[in-house]
């Protein structure tokens, strides 16, 4: 490591590097009659490009064993090659190509047997080496595609991954007023993947939705911790528009956006503006723009205008990176040292498209129940209790998921359902008392929560505290008839309003809810409620009726 | 001096002497020391070890280990712990590194004591060890060491050239240098001592500090053969620290005492013999060539018929190198940081003041050839003539192939002549020394191929004349034997210099 006598931990240096917006163009172009934009809109044909930064979830950096960690004292993780201590050399880290491997078999690329690595030169104070060592001519990854269906799920959409290349993560400069900038390089040197799609995307809203499920994958097969605020999934998105669909405008590119709603914000903003100029006899600048989270603009990075030369040659210090398959693995020597592709193609685990297929075809559930017990990894949960119990309702199961279970995991901060005291075979017990109406929702809820503070069996829970409403339908019907004579007799009023005609007025279902607590008393609140709305609706009936 | 000196007796007999204790590490080192005090005018050493720190570290050594406390020197652009390491650049002229190098942490771990850091070309961009923060360096012959002349002597050679004068006068029983393009043999050769670049690989790099990534190479310099080969022995194999070393183990080089060559090609390489060379190298040429075949060798004129293409492919490549290595430099994190300014202008003002006009040439010849508009029509251009290059010495060396090839060694002046004197060499600019004197040497480094300087006789003048051996990729074995054979047959004397 690093001591802090080459790392100042807090630098600093005057001047203003990074992006100083330009205001000027933002006031000239700012979009503020949204009406006239839009009536505009169709006559243009917006092209998007994506190009996702996904941190590699890897121990260590992609060229050092420094941690990759989020959180850590500034500069505590910096090894020497971090910061391009002179004679310092880059050691490929396996797990990053496993990583960078899995993700392009998911995303249906052809992994490239042989890659190799390239430095990529411009100066910037948190790139301490003077470049960033990506892989520029010949990725590991190339020529995927990904099928991801529209926000409602109505219809899927297909997008070509061009390539997915393996890079280092750059450090932070936090510019700080009084013209001091501060550099933090625990991030220096982290892998990435870069995500290269083709400029085939036409909306926003696609974006989007493409962004969702690429993002699904790469939590699914653990190849990005995925934390947006932390900047572990990066995009910059390349937009232009044009009148025909054959040819491309002049694109722009907007670098960095984090947060699915500001990508979508900033694609229908840069959409907008274009066409704006466009119509105002302008032209679309090439250039490079940022987007600004506090005003919701794109704003030029003047500093970048003049087009940067990254003077690309090969990284001498890294031979090509090899990775294997069944048949050429045979040859080595040491074959549980090299990385073998057939073999990740073997491990992965089911992918988000799969999972949801399979919930909406077996158990009915909507596209949007679908989607959200796999972006939450509950699918296993759900379908364990679906098997647990096969007369539940899926749609109740999958309401008490999200309802109690997931709002459980979320309040307590659980990553996992293991960290949850409540079993698919609990939940499954809870529900069935449930939906044999021996305990009634509320009942249900206190259980469920007993059963995560005691960790008990659901049933015994019930059974201990002497929960079990009185449900069967001879006894309920004895109480709420002597309910009824009892109101007749000391409150004829009260069962006067109701109106067999209308049992959903209000007059009704005082009626009906004076007999019930009347019931709830007499039995020491051990009612099935439910079930004796249902008997006293029919006892008021036939009482009025005959 | 006396005839009898123990600095300059070869390095296994020093390490006898030690075990049988005819002499102790204190008193080996006690006399180091006055020896580098007495040559402190050739300006050999950037930075010298402290005595006592010294004394310390081998009182403590148990005798037990391989180099029992022998003195070596290391170029100043190896990373040394706690050691400051200046690549003798203002750039660098205050940093001091928290870990070692490989090489030098091997020789350190196998009881070796580091006497100093050695003189060289800033970021070992140079043929002379001239062009340093601290200023040239001495070549030992012929200098007059009772009356200097601050003008009149004859240069070192580069860039390992400190590193070559300290072996030469007896400063150290070895030295690293690094040879990127003839960096460890020119001033082995200039200076009358063994300079071995091995083969691309088999020496790790790690703690080297990067002139050309892919052709830098550490490199041993000693006083006779088997003084290399013992260094070479310690210091050759894999480290997982520097991904372009070789996989698996390397095997040791064991050299007989009076080796045959009866079964080697040996091939001379007609390109080399161009009108620049002095008569009195070819003719030391000529003499090596039939002393192997007068052995039994077999001798054979062999051609390298991109070797004319060397030097302007040498100079893409090397400046496109150093362009990129050199950006890290930008005085943020260590090294010479200038005050004030925007942060462009800060770094565009440490780096100017920190490079000398050699290296920032360099870079600025490096990050044309790197623009976009001009990759392919240099860049790309340069790494497909040393393909070429590359292609021609493994034919050579090829067994399977037709005629005239299949050759063990190639046999090759190192330079066109011997050290130049000082002020003659300091008119001409740095960039038209290296094309003629790196001429002979850069080859091997394209290649990745093993070479050695030998010196074999002196000049008219009383310099030393050596010759260079090549040999194909990881045969160091048969390098050094056939190197082991020159030797022997030329009996060439080290000097008993006047300090």
């Amino acid at each position: 490591m690093v001591p802090s006598l080459f790392m100042m931990q807090r630098f600093l240096f005057p001047g203003a590097i990074g992006c100083k917006p330009s205001f000027i163009l933002v006031k000239r172009y700012n979009c503020s009659s949204q009406k006239n934009a839009r009536l505009q809109d169709d006559r243009w044909i917006p092209t998007v490009g994506l190009e996702i930064h996904a941190q590699i979830n890897s121990k260590s950096k992609l060229f050092s064993s420094a941690k990759n960690q989020f959180m850590a004292p500034p500069n505590s993780l910096v090894s020497n090659f971090d910061a391009s201590i002179p004679g310092t050399l880059p050691v490929i880290n396996k797990e990053c190509v496993r990583k960078a491997v899995r993700t392009g078999l998911a995303l249906n690329c052809k992994i490239q047997k042989t890659s190799f690595f390239d430095r990529k030169h411009y100066f910037y104070s948190d790139m301490p080496q003077g470049y960033q060592i990506t892989q520029y001519k010949h990725p590991i990854a190339k020529n995927g595609y990904l099928h991801y269906p529209t926000a409602d799920g109505s219809v899927v959409k297909r997008v070509k991954i061009e390539q997915i290349q393996l890079e280092q993560d750059s450090g932070k400069s936090m510019h700080e007023e009084g013209q001091v900038t501060l550099i933090d390089l625990n991030r220096a040197g982290v892998g990435l993947m870069e995500i290269v799609t083709a400029p085939e995307v036409s909306s926003a809203g696609d974006a989007c939705a493409f962004l969702k499920e690429l993002y699904g994958i790469l939590m699914r097969i653990g190849t990005c911790n995925g934390k947006l605020a932390e900047g572990q999934f990066r995009v910059d998105a390349n937009i232009s528009i044009a009148q025909q669909k054959t040819k491309l405008g002049t694109r722009v590119e907007v670098k960095n956006i984090s947060g699915f709603k500001h990508i979508h914000n900033v694609i229908e903003y840069e959409i907008k503006r274009q066409i704006r100029i466009v119509e105002e006899g302008g032209i679309v600048e090439s250039e490079t723009r940022a987007f600004d989270y506090e005003t919701g603009f794109t704003v030029s990075m003047r500093d970048k205008e003049i087009k940067q030369d990254y003077r690309f040659m090969s990284e001498p210090n890294l031979p090509p990176l090899h990775v294997y398959d069944d048949s050429s693995v045979t040859s080595l020597s040491n074959p549980s040292s090299v990385i073998n592709v057939d073999q990740e193609r073997r491990n992965l685990p089911k992918l988000p498209a799969d999972i949801r297929g399979h919930l909406i075809e077996s158990f009915h559930l909507s596209f949007v129940e679908a989607e959200f017990l796999t972006n939450r990894n509950m699918e296993n949960y759900f379908i364990e209790v679906m098997e647990c119990a096969h007369n539940l309702n899926p749609t109740v199961v999958w309401n008490w998921i999200k309802m109690h279970v997931i709002a459980h995991m979320v309040e307590y901060n659980l990553s996992s359902i293991e960290e949850c005291y409540v079993s698919a075979r609990d939940l499954a017990a809870l529900l069935l008392l449930l939906h044999n109406n021996e305990i009634n929702a509320e009942t249900a809820y206190l259980t469920f929560t007993t059963a995560i503070q005691t960790r008990q069996h659901p049933d015994k829970i019930v059974e201990e505290n002497n929960w079990k409403m009185i449900s069967d339908k001879e006894t309920v019907t004895k109480l709420c008839e002597d309910a009824i004579a009892t109101l007749q007799c000391t409150d004829a009023k009260a069962l006067s309003g109701y109106d067999a005609d209308k049992p959903k007025s209000k007059a009704s279902k005082q009626a009906i809810k004076r007999v019930i607590m009347l019931v709830r008393k007499n039995t020491n609140d051990k009612i099935h409620t439910g079930v004796a709305k249902d008997v006293t609706m029919k006892l008021l009936n036939y009482k009025r009726t005959s | 001096m006396s005839s009898t000196d123990i600095l300059m007796k070869p390095l296994v007999s020093v390490l006898q002497m030690l075990r049988n204790r005819v002499i102790s590490t204190e008193e080996l080192l006690h006399r180091t020391y006055t020896r580098i005090n007495e040559t402190k005018s050739l300006n050999a050493f950037v930075s010298v070890v402290e005595k006592n720190d010294n004394l310390e570290f081998c009182i403590k050594d148990d005798r037990s280990s391989i180099l029992k406390g022998i003195p070596f020197a290391v170029k100043d652009n190896f990373s040394t712990r706690n050691i400051s390491t200046t690549c003798a650049s203002n750039m660098l002229r205050n940093y001091v590194p928290t870990y070692s190098a490989t090489v030098v942490k091997k020789l350190t771990d196998a009881g070796g004591t580091l006497m100093g850091k050695t003189n060289l070309d800033e970021f070992a961009m140079g043929v002379g060890t001239v062009d340093s923060i601290i200023g040239p360096t001495r070549n030992p012959w012929q200098y007059d060491f009772q009356h200097p002349n601050p003008d009149d002597w004859y240069i070192a050679g580069g860039s390992s050239g400190g590193s070559a004068v300290a072996v030469a006068t007896g400063a150290s029983y070895f030295a690293l240098g690094s040879d990127t393009g003839g960096s460890v043999r020119l001033p082995a050769s200039f200076c009358g001592v063994v300079g071995l670049k091995p083969t691309y690989g088999s020496l790790s790099r790690h703690g080297l500090i990067s002139l050309v990534n892919s052709m830098d190479v550490p490199g041993i310099l000693a006083r006779c053969v088997d003084d290399v080969v013992f260094i070479y022995n310690i210091l050759s194999g894999n480290d997982p620290r520097d991904s372009t070393t070789v996989q698996g183990k390397v095997e040791k080089v064991v050299i007989e005492e009076n080796p045959s060559v009866k079964d080697l090609v040996v091939g001379i390489p007609k390109q080399y013999h161009g009108p620049d060379v002095s008569p009195e190298i070819i003719d030391c040429w000529k003499w090596a060539a039939d002393i192997f075949s007068n052995n039994g060798a077999k001798v054979v004129e062999v051609s390298l018929p991109h070797t004319q293409y060397s030097i302007v492919c040498y100079h893409v490549l090397c400046c496109g190198e150093v362009a990129s290595n050199m950006a890290r430099y930008d005085g943020l994190q260590y090294g010479h940081r200038s005050d004030g300014g925007f942060t462009e202008e800060m770094y565009a003002k440490s780096r100017n003041e920190g490079f000398n006009e050699s290296v920032r040439g360099r870079i600025t010849a490096g990050n044309y050839f790197l623009l976009r508009r001009n990759y392919r029509k240099y860049y790309e251009k340069a790494q497909k003539v040393r393909r070429l290059i590359q292609t021609d010495i493994k034919k050579v060396f090829d067994k399977g192939s037709g005629k005239n090839s299949g050759v063990d060694v190639l046999l090759a002046p190192v330079t066109v002549s011997t050290a130049p004197q000082y002020k003659t060499f300091a008119q001409k600019t740095n960039s038209y020394r290296t094309v003629e004197h790196d001429i002979y040497t850069q080859s091997a480094n394209m290649a990745g191929v093993p070479a050695i300087s030998v010196p074999v006789r002196l000049s008219q003048a009383k310099l030393p004349i050596s010759l260079q051996l090549l040999a194909s990729n990881f045969n160091e074995g048969t390098l050094l034997r056939a190197a082991k054979f020159l030797e022997n047959a030329s009996s060439f004397q080290h000097p008993k210099f006047d300090f």
